[in-house]
């Protein structure tokens, strides 16, 4: 019995005595946790550049740690982003250290769409691009040449354009999905530029569907608009199909029925002119069109005032748009009584079948309160004060007339797809992966089939890169020399450079580079007018340029901004130094070059017309929607009951929109964006729709399942999700999943273009993509 | 002592993300996948969180980053059986995974959600090793991991302090999602330091915190929108 | 002489209830290799766990505890059949214990060591499992379990153990194979009148000792989850509530327990209608106080209406987690209260068959309680939810496997009947009981005289 008793005496007493210990374990001097057997403090700096991952182009600035990119960050030097990135931003280092990414160049062995490549060298791999190339010139057949090129802008753009015209095509294609502004900005005002909005300034902005804290052009232009630490908060109006992020943090978000912008906004005018808030001074300096007139053949040509008061009755358009009534004249009185107030619109008003119209009747509200050319306004983005390649150094040679079959980047697949057509011989494909991105795969896959050279230019063994011939990879953005523009949606010149962060990590070359390289083979004429030692010289070259402007400055901390901006209003400017030497190496280091100063007072930016007039709703535009598309009432406003009803039998409109953590295409190999892409549903690593619950409950869905959305142009996959923000009615998918390469953590993505099909708005030649009918089939 | 904090502006934060990311990239968060997506597994140390309400057209949105609130009386710290997390003198709760059992009893004891536990071997491919962060362990399998207060700044900066022989600036320490938002919604620094803008801020009479009620004292605040 | 001849010739509670020692039947082998393979099952799918990770669990972000917390709390119930209940009959004096004490302690020893090893599956790092022994932080509930459980676990071993003492004695001088571990177990025990008192006077400590161990290792294990200020666990009456229910649940496992040994063994003799009876009477008892408890614990949810408590609280009742909640309602007080409240239905079969209702029924009833709250966190997730994976549930097969397995290798090791309370009985209560009866009865007074 005894035994018992000790060892459960014992037994108590030890786990105790062990409990008691452990309760004061933390207090006696313990190891401290492990540290890797690699770890050192490491030598740390910090290198500006510039984010190519969108055409916001943002400075950034690259910590690297004994030679290591560990970290992107914003530059805090640069005017636009101010130290601030987008999500897709701080995940670019995913991108250089991808595991899939190619480490040199490659030539297919396999059937075309395969994967099946085999390493080459670059002098075999350029050797046998400059064959092609030479031959086909020798035979005059230069023009079968083409080039496909994406997203491009400043030396890179000039360099392809240069090439092109001096080997001998006419086939620089560019697949740039322009959201026609540029078009409006010259038919009522003779300027062949993208209008620039300058939201840090304005009071009122009223955005026309523009996902200004989504996508747009310079998503951190907007962010920064409304940063409260500079003493400024514009109110934002956000009238918008879907309750989008934007229309989330807008001061007021307004939901309008597809296809009705441009009623919208005559309702709008209407209440303006009617209460006579208009800048009548403005109006009648400048303005041509608001009044009735008479033209040539004697006929009386009905005038804004006189449109407006035919189709903007405001119980009308609240019908119309399902706005309110009162809330349209609310709006419109603040729109006219404002400050300095601006309209805003892109693609999503743009790339629809009569997008055209409504861009225009928004555009007008903007020359109404006399919104051009004046802070907060509508401005254009001067040019950068440094000659292009061009002007620099002649080639001398004229792009010959238009190509054969006027090819472009909207129907060269078709063209080259159906036999009949006169065939390509080579296809460069620069920043594009038309396979993936383009909503008409099939057209473009047989394209690619029957071209005898395709060369891509890709890091990534992308979708087209698998119907490529041979693959030069070029660098990431992070590895390689080039400038980055601001995007003309900026009021001022920005001029970003970008520079190598690390060295290359692989064997590929920056594909400026390779345009050198293979200028230099072809030699005799092209490659004389080729004489650069690469891309890095370029930019040097323009940076120095710079210096000699007289204007604007290297990239200042902001206290500086100010100052400049007062110095150069009287003719003074920071020089940085004494040589274009030194002021090359002082942009260097700053990450690039910029010009606060805008000058509000040369009316020449505002208007090229004659006597600087501005049109509104200009008669050219009346007649080309006329002739394009009869069934505009007066060539100006979409009036049939059904035509909101959009294109097909679904009983749902499809709505594609971006989120912001996609750009396009490669930004879907960044992992950490895929973790939490869509943050209004909680959504990851796959393509979902958003449906009203109410419409989704009516079509006797769930929600979570997994569904195919079809359309009579095709279909594609998706989890359908219930979303309170989603318009009844309305089928919200977000596109830009559609890029994917095997290795890293892939996306279970579909593409919803596949549903939309390749239709053109028939006046702008721009994609309809918003008037699509889908139907749900579950999965 | 400083007494660490922070304070979200939720009028000016817009939903987008960047805070996250940048929280990934300083911190070595491993990627977890589109598996573990669906099985709501992924690991996030700051998570911004969308509330939507109302019904169409009158829906309204607010969107709550959410890092780990640092609470002065944290119901983390307490449950946890080894001490592996605790928190420090100024105020900042943090983790030991070295330590960690993996019994997840901190994270069901956090009201606000804000634990990540590795459910399964973090993979970093061999490729993108060489971009982790050398200031920052990652973590192995099995243990919990939560935001820090990117902890390793506040020791580099005052490393940096100490070797400039001055004393330690508001500015000197910086998390990395305050860096990075572009709105300037995140505001950081010491509480009880009236020179700190947290400290002004923290007395708007929009400032609020999570779960207030439930007495944790949270060190992140929020200004409530104003519309 | 084998050891089954041997026996022939002994009385009949040793020749009945030592058999099972001595002899082995096909059946037995068979559903040994089935339990076996399942144990087995388990084991191969806790390695998959241990290789890589619990990314093969059904559990994620906020639903970080799932089926093996909900067998921890299930099992560590289940032990309050043994312990607890043979203490307080104990100190009671309920003479009709004698037949099921002994198998209902050995239920609550191998039942902790099943529970015990629960939380240990759930680590994410059970290669650092003696760390909460070396760091060990007194604050943690989670530590208070350790103890308390460590503590339950070494009680109720000795007190399985000594009054087993006297039985190993006999079968060790019935010279009964494996002879030397009953040599060995009973430690030179030699009976006699005076070791009998010494051992009466152990017992007796023990029993005293080891209620309110009982009662305070459910009351931490409640505590875990009322600690935190989860809506639905941060609630004072958990403690109790959970040792209501596990008592509850220990009454029923015990039942089935008998039920199934009484017709493995032919025990008809000594498993009597009227014990089934008796412990029908005490599930109906817990039955309507597990409901109270219940119903409070749901009224005080609800009348509060606080947001977050009435999110969970509608999952059970009328959301996701409806199907459980309203099973368990059914098992746990509809089933027992409808055959337990007659005595019709209080025999064998009735009170297995309510008894069978009660042990599903409590499993579910920590289901609703770990599942609900855990993924209505405070701050609402997009899509949570939980879906146990198979490799859970082949470990929680697993270790309900083992633990029959285990049980019914101890009913060959020990007689499941203590021989010598019998015979105590028999000898002695008799004549004590009727004593106590007269000692109860109204004393006979002189009549005053005035
Ligand atoms: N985050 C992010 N930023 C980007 C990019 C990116 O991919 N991601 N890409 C960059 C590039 S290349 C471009 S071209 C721009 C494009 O940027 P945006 O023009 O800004 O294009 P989307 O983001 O597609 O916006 C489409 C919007 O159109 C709305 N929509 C508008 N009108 C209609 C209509 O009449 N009918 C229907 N059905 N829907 C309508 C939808 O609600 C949706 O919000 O963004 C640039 N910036
Ligand atoms: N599904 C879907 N389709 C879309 C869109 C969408 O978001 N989703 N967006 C539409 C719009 S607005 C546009 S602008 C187009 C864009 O369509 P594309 O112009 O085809 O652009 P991406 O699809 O982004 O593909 C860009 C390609 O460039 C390659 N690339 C990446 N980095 C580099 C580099 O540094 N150098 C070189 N040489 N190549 C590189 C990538 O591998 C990728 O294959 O797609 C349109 N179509
Ligand atoms: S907005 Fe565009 S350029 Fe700026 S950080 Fe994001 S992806 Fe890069
Ligand atoms: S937020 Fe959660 S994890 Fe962070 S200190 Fe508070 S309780 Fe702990
Ligand atoms: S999971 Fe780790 S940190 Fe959390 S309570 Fe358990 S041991 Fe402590
Ligand atoms: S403070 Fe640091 S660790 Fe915490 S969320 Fe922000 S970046 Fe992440
Ligand atoms: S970075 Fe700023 S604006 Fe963006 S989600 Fe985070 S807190 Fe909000
Ligand atoms: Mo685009």
């Amino acid at each position: 019995m005894g035994v018992d008793r000790r060892e459960f005496l014992a037994s108590v007493g030890g786990l105790g005595l062990g409990l008691g210990l452990g309760g004061i374990s933390h207090w006696l001097p313990l190891g401290s946790p492990e540290v890797g057997p690699d770890w050192s403090p490491g030598r740390e700096e910090f290198i500006p550049s510039t984010c190519m991952l969108c055409p916001a182009h943002c400075g950034i600035r690259g910590r690297v740690v004994d030679g290591k990119l560990v970290r992107i960050e914003g530059n805090p030097l640069h005017p636009i982003n101010r130290g601030g990135l987008c999500p897709k931003g701080y995940a670019g280092i995913q991108l250089l250290y991808h595991p899939s990414r190619l480490t040199g160049p490659i030539e297919r062995t396999g059937p075309p769409g395969s994967s099946e490549f085999r390493r080459v060298s670059w002098d075999q791999a350029l050797g046998r691009v400059a064959k092609v190339l030479a031959d086909l010139r020798s035979r005059g057949e230069a023009a079968s040449v083409a080039w496909l090129a994406g997203d491009v802008s400043g030396i890179m753009d000039e360099l392809l354009r240069r090439f092109t015209g001096v080997y001998g095509t006419p086939h620089l294609l560019r697949e740039d999905y322009a959201d026609g502004a540029a078009r409006v900005m010259n038919l009522s005002q003779g300027i062949d530029a993208p209008p620039a909005f300058d939201l840090a300034a304005s009071d009122l902005v009223l955005s026309f569907g523009v996902p200004l804290s989504e996508a747009w052009w310079s998503p951190p232009q907007a962010a920064r608009a409304r940063d409260a630490a500079a003493g400024r908060r514009p109110r934002w109006v956000q009238i918008d199909l879907r309750h989008s992020r934007t229309a989330a943090r807008a001061d007021q978000w307004i939901a309008v029925r597809p296809g009705t912008w441009g009623a919208l906004a005559i309702g709008i005018a209407y209440v303006i002119m009617k209460e006579g808030l208009y800048d009548a001074r403005a109006v009648h300096q400048r303005v041509r069109g608001i009044e009735d007139w008479t033209d040539e053949s004697g006929q009386v040509v009905p005038g804004f005032r006189t449109l407006v008061q035919r189709h903007g009755r405001t119980e009308e358009i609240a019908e119309r748009t399902g706005v309110p009534a009162a809330t349209i004249v609310t709006l419109a009185k603040a729109f006219g009584t404002a400050r300095r107030p601006v309209a805003l619109w892109d693609q999503a008003v743009s790339w629809r079948a009569g997008g055209f119209a409504d861009a225009l009747a928004i555009h007008a509200l903007n020359v109404l309160v006399g919104a051009l050319n004046r802070p907060g306004g509508v401005l254009i983005q001067p040019a950068l004060p440094a000659p292009t390649l061009e002007e620099s150094s002649p080639s001398g040679l004229r792009p010959p007339g238009a190509g054969r079959d006027d090819l472009n980047a909207a129907n060269w697949a078709e063209r080259v797809a159906s036999a009949d057509a006169a065939p390509l011989n080579a296809l460069f494909l620069y920043y594009a992966n038309p396979v993936a991105s383009s909503p008409v795969r099939d057209r473009v896959e047989a394209a690619l089939r029957n071209i005898p050279l395709v060369v891509s230019f890709s890091p990534f063994l992308d979708e087209s890169a698998r119907y490529a011939h041979l693959v030069l990879p070029d660098h990431t953005y992070l590895e390689r020399w080039q400038d980055a523009p601001a995007p003309a949606s900026v009021p001022i010149p920005v001029w970003g450079v970008v520079q190598p962060i690390v060295p290359p990590l692989h064997e590929t070359r920056a594909t400026g580079d390779v345009i050198l390289d293979l200028a230099s083979r072809l030699g005799g004429e092209v490659g004389s007018k080729f004489a650069w030692s690469g891309v890095e010289q370029i930019v040097r070259e323009r940076g120095q340029a710079l210096s000699r402007a007289h204007r604007g400055s290297v990239l200042v901390p902001s206290f500086r901004r100010e100052e400049l901006r007062e110095l150069q209003a009287r003719g003074w400017w920071l020089p940085h130094g004494n040589t274009a030497e030194q002021f090359w190496e002082a942009l260097r280091e700053s990450g690039g070059w910029f010009d606060p100063y805008y000058d509000y007072h040369d009316w020449s930016a505002a208007s090229q017309l004659p006597k600087g007039e501005v049109r509104i709703f200009p008669v050219e535009a009346r007649n080309a929607i006329r002739a394009a598309a009869p069934h505009l009432a007066e060539g100006f406003l979409p009036l049939e009951k059904d035509r909101d009803a959009g294109v097909g039998d679904g009983s749902l409109l499809l709505v594609p929109y971006r989120v912001m953590t996609l750009a396009s295409g490669t930004t879907a190999l960044m992992p950490w964006l895929l973790e939490n892409l869509g943050v209004l549903t909680g959504d990851a690593w796959e393509t979902w729709a958003e449906i009203n619950p109410r419409t989704g409950a009516r079509l006797g869905l769930v929600d979570g399942q997994k569904v195919r959305i079809e359309s009579g142009a095709g279909a594609f996959a998706a989890r359908l999700r219930f979303y309170r923000g989603a318009q009844p009615g309305l089928l919200n998918v977000p596109y830009g999943l559609h890029m994917e390469v095997e290795g890293w953590g892939s996306a279970r993505a579909s593409n919803p273009l596949r549903a939309i099909g390749g239709r053109k708005d028939t006046v702008t030649g721009l994609p309809d993509w918003y008037s699509t009918r889908v139907r749900i089939v579950p999965a | 002592m400083p007494r660490w904090g922070m304070v979200i502006d939720l009028d000016r934060c817009n939903g987008c993300q960047a805070c996250e990311v940048a929280c990934r990239v300083e911190n070595n968060v491993a990627v977890c996948g589109p598996e573990a997506a669906r099985e709501n597994r992924t690991i996030s140390w700051m998570k911004v969180v969308s509330e939507v309400h109302g019904e169409w057209p009158d829906v309204h949105t607010r969107f709550l980053p959410r890092p780990c609130m640092h609470c002065d009386r944290p119901p983390c710290t307490a449950v946890c059986p080894v001490r592996a997390t605790s928190i420090d003198d100024e105020g900042i709760v943090g983790q030991i995974y070295p330590r960690c059992i993996g019994c997840r009893y901190c994270a069901n004891a956090c009201p606000y959600t804000v634990k990540s536990f590795n459910w399964r071997k973090p993979i970093y491919p061999e490729s993108t090793k060489p971009m982790l962060n050398p200031d920052v362990s990652t973590r192995p399998v099995g243990v919990i991991e939560k935001c820090t207060f990117c902890h390793h700044r506040l020791l580099r900066a005052r490393d940096r302090a100490r070797a400039e022989r001055r004393p330690l600036r508001e500015e000197d320490y910086v998390p990395a999602c305050v860096e990075a938002c572009p709105t300037g919604a995140i505001t950081f620094g010491d509480l009880d330091n009236p020179d700190h803008r947290v400290a002004r801020l923290v007395r708007n009479p929009r400032a609020f915190r999570l779960l207030e009620e439930l007495g944790t004292k949270p060190k992140v605040y929020y200004l409530a929108e104003e519309h | 002489m084998s050891d089954l001849e041997r026996l022939a010739d002994l009385p009949q509670d040793q020749r009945i209830l030592l058999t099972p020692l001595v002899r082995t039947t096909r059946w037995f082998w068979m559903w040994t290799a089935v339990l076996a393979a399942i144990t087995l099952w388990g084991g191969i799918a806790y390695y998959l766990q241990l290789r890589y990770g619990l990314g093969v669990t059904g559990l994620n972000t906020p639903e970080y505890w799932g089926i093996y917390i909900i067998c921890f709390v299930f099992f560590i119930g289940i032990s309050h059949a043994g312990t607890l209940i043979s203490a307080i009959l104990r100190i009671s004096n309920a003479e009709w214990r004698r037949a099921i004490t002994r198998s209902a302690e050995f239920i609550t020893v191998l039942v902790i060591a099943f529970g015990a090893v629960q939380p240990i599956l759930d680590l994410g790092r059970p290669d650092r499992v003696l760390y909460v022994l070396l760091h060990g932080q007194a604050w943690s509930p989670l530590l208070w379990d350790v103890c308390s459980i460590g503590l339950y676990f070494t009680a109720s071993s000795i007190y399985l153990y000594v009054p087993m003492i006297p039985d190993l004695a006999v079968i060790r001088d019935l010279k009964i194979r494996p002879r030397w571990l009953y040599w060995f177990l009973a430690i030179g025990y030699q009976d006699s009148p005076a070791a009998r008192r010494v051992l009466q006077k152990i017992i007796a400590f023990l029993a005293v000792a080891v209620i309110p161990i009982a009662v305070s290792v459910h009351t931490v294990i409640a505590w875990i989850f009322a600690l935190t200020l989860r809506p639905m666990w941060h609630s004072t009456i958990f403690g109790p509530y959970f040792v209501v229910g596990a008592i509850y649940s220990g009454i029923a496992a015990l039942i089935l327990a008998m039920a199934i040994l009484r017709r493995v063994y032919r025990l008809e003799a000594y498993f009597k209608d009227i014990h089934f009876n008796n412990m029908g009477i005490m599930l109906l008892l817990m039955s309507l106080l597990w409901t109270y408890f219940t119903f409070a614990e749901y009224l005080t949810a609800w009348y509060g209406g606080e947001e977050a408590e009435l999110a969970t609280f509608w999952s059970k009742l009328a959301g996701p987690y409806a199907v459980p909640f309203w099973l368990m309602v059914i098992s746990c007080f509809i089933v027992p209260l409808a055959l337990m409240c007659r005595r019709a239905t209080r025999g064998v079969w009735g009170t297995s068959v309510a008894s069978a209702f009660v042990v599903l029924g409590m499993w579910l009833e920590r289901f609703t309680i770990v599942v609900p709250t855990s993924v209505h966190p405070r701050i609402e997730m997009h899509h949570a939810g939980y879906m146990p994976s198979w490799v859970e549930f082949s470990i929680m097969a697993g270790t309900f496997s083992g633990f029959i397995l285990v049980y019914m290798a101890a009913t060959k090791f020990f007689p499941i009947i203590s021989l010598w309370e019998l015979q105590e009985g028999r000898e002695e209560s008799i004549r004590e009981v009727s004593e106590r009866v007269q000692s109860y009865l109204p004393d006979t007074v002189e009549v005053a005289r005035t």
